[in-house]
């Protein structure tokens, strides 16, 4: 199935921005984009579904048939008749880029931010909302927490928000005083000259 | 060997006491796919083009393309350690190396690192490996000789500071020879040598690298390694990198560097593979469109810088750098001629600035308060030898026609003279050096004027002397002489020869001294007088060292010495 690579979401965005300009003007984005999630979701886990979406030996008019059948009365209708040009464009295939792109662009545009955070332990609900604060703070948006739980962090917790991520953990201040003391050591080899001591 | 527990324990509680938590900061990306030395990074959006990037395995890599979802780097080391879903960290850096004088004498690869054995590299100062070009306004013609020590090209084809000569031929014609007796050559002199060695076998470096320790050059050269089992980013970026370690002792020091880029045609082929795997669009031979600015950005970075003079105070120290010390004259750009300065700081450029300085100062009513003073971080320079292997003496190829348009001149090494034991195997009729011939000294230039010609000549005379017919005298005379100066010109590897003993023998051979000699006996009895000429006339050796010059009064003592040599050789020999 197809890969969230460069040319899929490109071409992804399109179809997306199209479809949330118009699930807005109905009221229905935040609807839209759960039920886009769903799918993507389901194609993602089910691969026969998946080759049914974007092989190009299946009929559009078949396709076109199935994807009524499924999904009228389920979804809006605003996506059933989306998909229907999606299919009769023959782009099927671009389904989960359609529903990634969707994501993003709606989270922009609701000033929202992901931001992933990982501790040792379970999030402290105080500290969680500290967080929070911090997260609107330091960017100006709401964070939507991606929390997980990594024992192998000892203490401290690491935050990734977009391409940002700040490592306050234990596990690295340690490894970063290793390199230092390996790096100490190394010199020490090659200038000849033993610890000096106090 | 015993350890003292104690005392590693105090050294561990030291680091520890002194070790402040710093949260750390960091734009990371994620690996989306990785092979061949090239990894797609989803994320890193501020991520700049050149950029250097760090993998979780610690590899180093260089962001080449930036799309529109993800960005392409190359793997500066070990990619086979890299995975998908890696994090990679920007450094917001441009590429660079450590360079500076901890550096000579040292094997590293071209990311700067030792591959010697002897420990880290310590020195505070780095370069980024992309430097662009000094212009116009920078730089002097190039005047003074880089002397080779081989006599063919010595005489023929010079080479000057801050030229850029390519070295070209077939595989095992002599090509990196030629480069490394040039860097013997450089031995007691004040240049610094940097060979970069790309795509060859470590078995062949290694023994190069032994040759210029056992020569004792190693003292002023740095070796740069990328071979042919590196990754082809690395060896893409062999030559800039050793570009940049030259330019800190040009631009810092203002010392003269010689660069041996060997070979940049190998280079081209690992930036084609580069190119291919991050899909750029192939053009002719499937190099990438940009492959000429590959080779062009390089050379240009070879430059002789201009001198810079100033009138400063007296008490200015002899290696001060300070420009805005300089004194400037009141009328500035708008003073007479012959005091005129360069620039609006007051500086005079090159060397007819020296005289314009001299004459400012001179008109200075309190000139004993002042004195000129040249700048030591001026008037460095980078020689470039760039090296390119051709296929079936092919010099049409792609490759060679580029690097040939971008130097100053080419060494062409043929095949056919090299099996006919005419080493160096230099084709004087093609090789051609565009600059050199203002580097000359006085004497080289006197006594080579018409060499190549005439040995192009007897070529042709050669050629058609085969044919059996019979000769006319002047024409047997030139074939004759022909043959003796080939004879001459054949000089064995590693035994460059002081710029003296080049003048003297070239001397003796277009004095037509060696014309009654039989040829197979030319070579003893250069060898012979060279050696009477330092033993029994050491004045003539050192006025002819000294002055670069052959007055005529000087050109006929040398006759006279080597009239009355012959015979008495020639005794001897029988």
């Amino acid at each position: 199935m197809a890969s969230l690579d460069d040319k899929h979401l490109a071409v992804a965005r399109i179809y997306s921005l199209a479809i949330l300009d118009l699930a807005e003007r109905q009221g229905i984005a935040d609807a839209v984009g759960e039920d886009l999630q769903e799918l993507a979701r389901y194609v993602a886990q089910n691969h026969e579904f998946a080759d049914f979406l974007g092989s190009p030996l299946i009929d559009a008019a078949e396709r076109q048939a199935a994807i009524e059948k499924i999904l009228r009365g389920r979804v809006s209708d605003l996506l059933v008749d989306a998909l229907q040009v999606v299919n009769r464009k023959e782009r099927m295939i671009l389904v989960p880029a359609i529903a990634e792109t969707y994501r993003q662009e709606l989270r922009d545009r609701r000033g929202r931010v992901d931001v992933f955070v990982k501790t040792p332990v379970e999030l402290p609900a105080g500290l969680r909302d500290k967080l929070r604060q911090a997260v609107v703070h330091f960017t100006g948006k709401q964070p939507e927490l991606v929390e997980k739980v990594d024992p192998k962090l000892l203490g401290g917790m690491v935050v990734q928000i977009g391409d940002d991520k700040i490592d306050a953990s234990v596990f690295s201040q340690l490894k970063t005083l290793s390199e230092a003391l390996l790096q100490r050591a190394s010199q020490e080899i090659v200038r000849g000259t033993p610890y000096a001591g106090e | 060997m015993r350890f003292k527990v104690d005392e590693i324990t105090s050294v561990i509680t030291e680091e520890i006491r002194q070790f402040r938590s710093t949260v750390d900061l960091a734009q990371v990306g994620k690996v989306l796919e990785v092979g061949d030395g090239i990894a797609r990074i989803y994320g890193l959006s501020n991520a700049m083009a050149g950029e250097q990037v760090t993998f979780a395995n610690g590899a180093a890599g260089q962001v080449f393309n930036l799309e529109e979802n993800s960005v392409g780097v190359v793997i500066l080391g070990d990619y086979l350690g890299i995975r998908e879903g890696d994090e990679v960290r920007r450094t917001g850096e441009l590429l660079s190396v450590p360079c500076g004088p901890a550096l000579i004498g040292r094997v590293v690869d071209p990311l700067g690192r030792p591959l010697d054995g002897k420990g880290v590299i310590e020195t505070p100062h780095r370069r980024p490996l992309e430097w662009k070009a000094p212009g116009i306004a920078e730089r002097q013609p190039v005047t003074e000789p880089l002397l080779t020590g081989i006599k063919a090209i010595d005489s023929m084809i010079p080479i000057g500071r801050g030229q850029r000569e390519l070295i070209i031929g077939d595989r095992k014609t002599g090509k990196t020879a030629i480069a490394i007796d040039t860097i013997l050559n450089q031995k007691g002199g004040d240049v610094i040598c940097v060979y970069v060695a790309i795509g060859q076998k470590e078995s062949t470096v290694a023994g190069l690298v032994e040759r210029l320790r056992s020569a004792g050059a190693l003292d002023y050269t740095i070796v740069i390694s990328a071979g042919s089992s590196d990754p082809s980013p690395l060896q893409y970026i062999a030559p800039y990198s050793g570009a940049a370690m030259a330019e800190y002792f040009l631009y810092s020091e203002g010392k003269a560097t010689l660069c041996v880029y060997d070979d940049l045609s190998k280079q081209a082929q690992s930036y084609r593979q580069l190119s291919l795997l991050l899909r750029r669009p192939p053009g002719r031979e499937a190099y990438p469109g940009d492959v000429f600015y590959l080779h062009s950005r390089l050379l240009e970075r070879s430059v002789k810088m201009r001198d810079e003079y100033a009138v400063v105070p007296k008490d200015t120290a002899a290696d001060s750098r300070e420009r805005k010390g300089a004194v400037k004259h009141p009328q500035s750009l708008a003073a007479p001629e012959d005091v005129r300065p360069d620039d609006a700081f007051g500086l005079y450029h090159r060397p007819h600035g020296k005289k314009k300085a001299e004459a400012f100062l001179a008109s200075l009513p309190d000139q004993d308060k002042y004195r000129v003073h040249r700048f030591p971080d001026s008037g460095g320079s980078m020689t470039a030898l760039p090296v390119i292997e051709t296929l079936e003496g092919e010099v049409s190829a792609y490759i060679p026609t580029n690097v040939i348009s971008i130097t100053d001149g080419q060494i062409y090494l043929e095949p056919d003279l090299f099996f006919a034991g005419v080493r160096p195997a230099v084709n004087v009729g093609i090789s051609v050096s565009r600059v050199g011939g203002n580097a000359q000294r006085k004497a080289m230039k006197k006594i080579s004027g018409s060499l190549r010609l005439d040995l192009a000549a007897f070529r042709d005379l050669e050629a058609f002397a085969q044919l059996g017919t019979e000769l006319d005298p002047a024409t047997q005379r030139q074939l004759d002489r022909g043959l003796r100066m080939v004879e001459l010109l054949k000089q064995p590897q590693y035994q460059p020869y002081p710029f003296t003993d080049e003048v003297l023998s070239i001397f003796t051979g277009t004095g037509g001294f060696l014309d009654d000699l039989p040829a197979n006996q030319v070579a003893k009895f250069e060898l012979a007088l060279l050696k009477h000429f330092r033993d029994e006339h050491p004045e003539i050796v050192k006025e002819l060292a000294d002055k670069g010059e052959l007055p005529d009064a000087l050109a006929d003592r040398i006759r006279q010495v080597i009239r009355d040599f012959k015979p008495h050789w020639q005794g001897k020999a029988q």
